[in-house]
């Protein structure tokens, strides 16, 4: 079951990739709803006692202790969900545009969605690896093909960059699988490792590195807004959507319970860079003009409080940042889908440009309220249940940790409140005056969103019922 | 054995029809030659080694498998031939001739158990690449490639024969293996012996162009015609690093902790001085100069193993995908080259539109050499970096440091290829089917060999 769900996106790819029409859009999102059909079939026969579900097991390289292992716990099933409903999202919320090649663009959505599957199912560590590196390849050309100017030099340093780092994190592997008494890269036996000294501390800052590029935490940051700023939409969706979440649950898979031991001494410098960059990014995104890079800083920021959160070692911060993945992932793609819609009407993202939309554009307005207070984190939207766990985990590792993290909900409100004041109200100016209101397809997107922010905050239970008993045993092991 | 016997007999055949100008078949006899050969690699005993001459020749399964890979990339070379040998109507004969001696020559280094063989073998294989670098006469720039080939290469074989002079002196005998009992027995003259093996290490490191010995590469494979270029950076390149693995994994292991650190310092001087200048170039052939150069430093790696079997695969494995990769990336090349006649990277600008297919395949062999997974590169490399983590932490993390920066500049190919515009208006490349069909095969086969790594070497051990 779980091979369908992997190469059934990979199917539609290379479908995509040899076949040109002008349908690719519809058949890319019928593509996409068939895969998010098979997920569903394999949320309704998934039991969420087990530790893992739908194993898949067979031998690849032997020599090499390498083998195709699958397998999917709860924490993996809610990230192949992320994964699999916004993807559809996001292919729909291309309809409105045109683009040259727009079968290959959409294979390209597909062939990521193919390697984002298999980061969350892989249980063997060269597998992991393969298809980390697979997501990369898609998203780099969906960014340098179709993105905006300078695009060639800042993906060229996107590419490099978490090249780069996920080269350490199989150095890690590597080192960790040597030290396995049964010489295998199955993820049990790499649990099993018997790593100590100088060895365990690599292993976790080589791992910390490549999962911290891919998030970004700070200082790991710097290529994370150019790169927001110039891919097209869709790329920035997938990106901060899902890609980053790659980086959140190789911590929690891969990172922590791989060398918990190494966690007592380092884990709670990783939680102050993680809090440092909450603040830095925030107050960064509180200065800028251009709405796509303050949305790009503000997910830094969101992201630097979930991984405060996993680095505070303790329950509430896990569920907390295992929900607010989820949160997240809903929050930024209407966040940008939202910038797309403003973009594409008046052709610039500067805020002093903008003012009296929500007059002449009233239902667009409702929709940006919703994802925005979402954003803010407000009592039941989706924001607010993921950040008051975090809050809570960080407050109980270190109480002044979590009083500055704190500070990042009242500056979060304090940024958004402000794009959505300096563009929303307000005089009408010559540029937003002639502002249409949203069509179907793009309310169509937003109405889809703000749902998903509002169950999500009113039934936070839904997400927790699935994650909790995984959670929960993952955690057990990073002790 | 016989392989070397096929290929200097089809050689003679090929010089003859050369005089009496049989063009037509100069290409279908070499393949046939190479076909045969690489047959014999295959039946020749069943895993057993094969001796000939009084232990002059040991046909091991290492031996075998190299031979192999060594016959299959000239075989594809020589099916380049043809078109690529268009122009230049005169003595297109000698040239597979040539080729095909060469070969001759490096399957002798591989399979030589006996260091005069060994030097025997790399003579051979050296002086019909002396010609072919001058081959293309009216060019200034070919002539001066031949010359330094020349003078470099007759200058690191003084040297070579000087070592082996003195591990004579030192241990009494030139086989490779009583070399081998002779170090573990301590029964010889340290002095001479270090400085013996210190030579050998150096003429070989000139002849394989790793730093600081690596000046004459960029240059001569600059002005060599394109297709003895590939010749050098895959066949010469695989044949002489087996016969450094050979000689410093089996007979001079026992004084490894002289060399080691020697040959880890090369290798961070190599990978690093390479890979750098490697950003530098404009021209696309000087930039796989520097790149084959770089390889050679990320294989030096794997001297420093800890068991022999793992390492063995992973030069073989290694070399297999540099080989493939490189064998691609020229063969595209030729032909961007004759319809643009720029050897810069400008030359691949809009290729992407102009021909996809050739785009896609470019893409996939850049990809190779830089080590992206799912192609056979990245296996070469796991393999390299596997070996030698264990004992050589920060060499490994020098390595790590160096393929990102390799992505660099063979991702401006890509670049180039895909989200440039045409600007210069270059014409849509003519194709040809031999190159159409030797594309096609190395691309399957890196993807293949990205997937399944394990089939070549389960093919000889």
């Amino acid at each position: 079951m779980a091979i369908i769900l992997l190469f059934l996106p990979l199917l539609f790819a290379l479908i995509h990739f040899l076949f040109k029409g002008d349908f690719a859009k519809k058949t890319a999102l019928i593509s996409s709803l068939i895969v998010l059909g098979c997920n569903i079939v394999l949320l309704t026969q998934f039991d969420s006692n087990h530790s893992f579900n739908f194993i898949e097991h067979s031998p690849w390289i032997h020599d090499l202790g390498i083998s195709f292992d699958l397998g999917i716990d709860g924490l993996s099933m809610l990230m192949l969900l992320l994964t699999n409903v916004l993807v559809p999202i996001i292919i729909y919320s291309s309809f409105g545009d045109e683009r040259k090649n727009s079968s290959v663009f959409y294979a390209l959505i597909l062939l990521m969605q193919f390697g984002l599957n298999g980061v969350f199912m892989a249980l063997d560590g060269i597998l992991f690896y393969m298809f980390w590196e697979i997501t990369l390849i898609p998203i780099w050309l969906i960014c340098a093909f179709w993105g905006a100017e300078d695009r060639i030099q800042i993906t060229m340093k996107f590419f490099i960059y978490t090249f780069f780092g996920s080269l350490f994190m199989l150095l890690a592997l590597i080192f960790t699988y040597s030290q396995t008494p049964d010489h295998s890269f199955a993820l049990q036996s790499l649990y099993n490792a018997n790593l100590s000294g100088t060895g365990l501390y690599f292993v976790y800052g080589s791992l910390f590195l490549g999962f911290a590029i891919k998030m970004p935490v700070f200082p790991f940051h710097t290529w994370q807004p150019d790169t927001y700023t110039t891919s097209p939409t869709q790329g920035t969706m997938l990106l901060s959507g899902i890609m980053l979440k790659m980086g959140i649950y190789g911590v929690m898979r891969w990172m922590l319970p791989l060398a918990p031991e190494a966690s007592p001494s380092l884990a709670k410098w990783l939680m102050i860079l993680s809090i440092i960059g909450i603040v830095y990014a925030s107050i960064i995104a509180l200065q800028k003009n251009d709405i796509k890079r303050i949305f790009a800083y503000s997910s830094i920021a969101h992201v630097g409080m979930i991984a405060a959160g996993l680095f505070s070692l303790n329950i509430d911060g896990w569920q907390g940042a295992t929900f607010q993945m989820i949160a997240h992932g809903v929050n930024i793609v209407g966040l940008f889908f939202i910038v797309h819609i403003i973009e594409k009407r008046i052709q610039t993202r500067d805020l002093t440009h903008m003012g009296g939309i929500a007059k002449v554009a009233p239902r667009f307005a409702i929709f940006f309220m919703i994802i925005t207070l979402g954003s803010m984190a407000v009592p039941l939207t989706d924001g607010f249940v993921g950040e008051f766990l975090l809050l809570k985990g960080i407050y109980n590792a270190h109480m002044w940790a979590g009083i500055i993290a704190g500070t990042s909900i009242i500056l979060c409100a304090v940024y958004m409140l402000r794009v959505y004041q300096l563009s929303m109200f307000g005089e009408t100016n010559s540029l937003t005056s002639t502002f249409t209101d949203i069509n179907m397809q793009e309310t169509i997107v937003l109405a889809i969103i703000a749902i998903l922010v509002l169950v999500l905050g009113i039934f936070p239970n839904i997400i927790f019922e699935l994650v909790n008993n995984s959670v929960q045993s993952i955690f057990q092991m990073t002790l | 054995m016989i392989a070397i016997l096929i290929l200097v007999f089809f050689g003679l055949l090929l010089l003859f029809a050369g005089i009496f100008q049989m063009n037509k078949i100069l290409m279908p006899l070499s393949a046939i030659a190479l076909i045969a050969a690489l047959v014999c690699c295959f039946q020749s005993g069943d895993g057993a080694a094969f001796e000939a001459y009084k232990n002059m020749f040991l046909f091991t399964t290492y031996a075998r498998a190299f031979s192999a890979l060594l016959i299959f990339t000239t075989l594809l070379i020589v099916i380049l031939g043809p078109y690529f040998l268009n122009e230049d109507m005169h003595y297109k004969g000698d040239k597979y001739a040539l080729l095909l001696f060469s070969l001759s020559g490096a399957i002798t280094m591989v399979a030589a158990q006996n260091l005069l063989m060994l030097f025997l073998g790399i003579e051979i294989l050296s002086i019909p690449l002396y010609i072919l670098a001058a081959s293309q006469k009216d060019d200034l720039h070919s002539n001066e490639a031949g010359m330094k080939y020349f003078l470099m290469g007759s200058f690191a074989t003084g040297i070579l024969l000087f070592g082996m002079a003195l591990i004579y002196g030192a241990t009494g005998t030139t086989e490779i293996n009583v070399i081998w009992a002779t170090i573990l027995t301590n029964g010889f003259n340290q002095h001479l012996m270090l400085l013996g093996v210190f030579l050998i290490l150096i003429a070989l490191l000139f002849k394989v162009g790793a730093v600081p010995f690596h000046f004459w590469v960029p240059d001569v494979y600059d002005g060599t015609p394109t297709l003895f270029t590939l010749f050098m950076s895959t066949v010469v390149k695989t044949a002489a690093f087996s016969v450094l693995f050979k000689l410093f994994a089996f007979s001079f292991n026992g004084m490894s902790h002289d060399w080691k650190l020697i040959v880890a310092l090369v290798s961070a001087a190599t990978m690093l001085l390479a890979n750098i200048t490697a950003i530098y170039q404009v021209s696309f052939k000087r930039m796989m100069a520097y790149s084959s150069i770089s390889h050679v430093g990320y294989l030096m790696m794997a001297l420093l193993f800890i068991k022999v079997m793992p390492a063995q695969s992973a030069i073989l494995l290694y070399l297999t995908a540099y080989s493939i990769a490189s064998v691609s990336a020229f063969a595209i090349f030729i032909l961007v080259q004759k319809q643009s006649n720029s050897s810069n990277f400008d030359a691949f600008e809009g290729l992407g539109k102009r021909n996809p297919m050739l785009a896609v395949a470019m893409t996939i062999a850049m990809f190779s050499l830089a080590g992206i997974p799912l192609t056979a590169g990245f296996f070469g490399k796991y393999y390299i970096f596997s070996v030698a983590f264990t004992q050589y932490k920060p060499l490994v993390i020098i390595a790590i440091l160096n393929s990102a920066i390799s992505i660099y500049y063979y991702f401006k190919v890509v670049v180039n290829m895909w989200f440039r515009e045409n600007e210069k208006h270059y014409e849509v490349v003519e194709m040809n089917p031999l190159y159409t069909a030797v594309i096609t095969l190395t691309s399957i086969a890196i993807i293949v060999l990205g997937i399944l790594p394990n089939l070549i070497i389960e093919m000889f051990w």
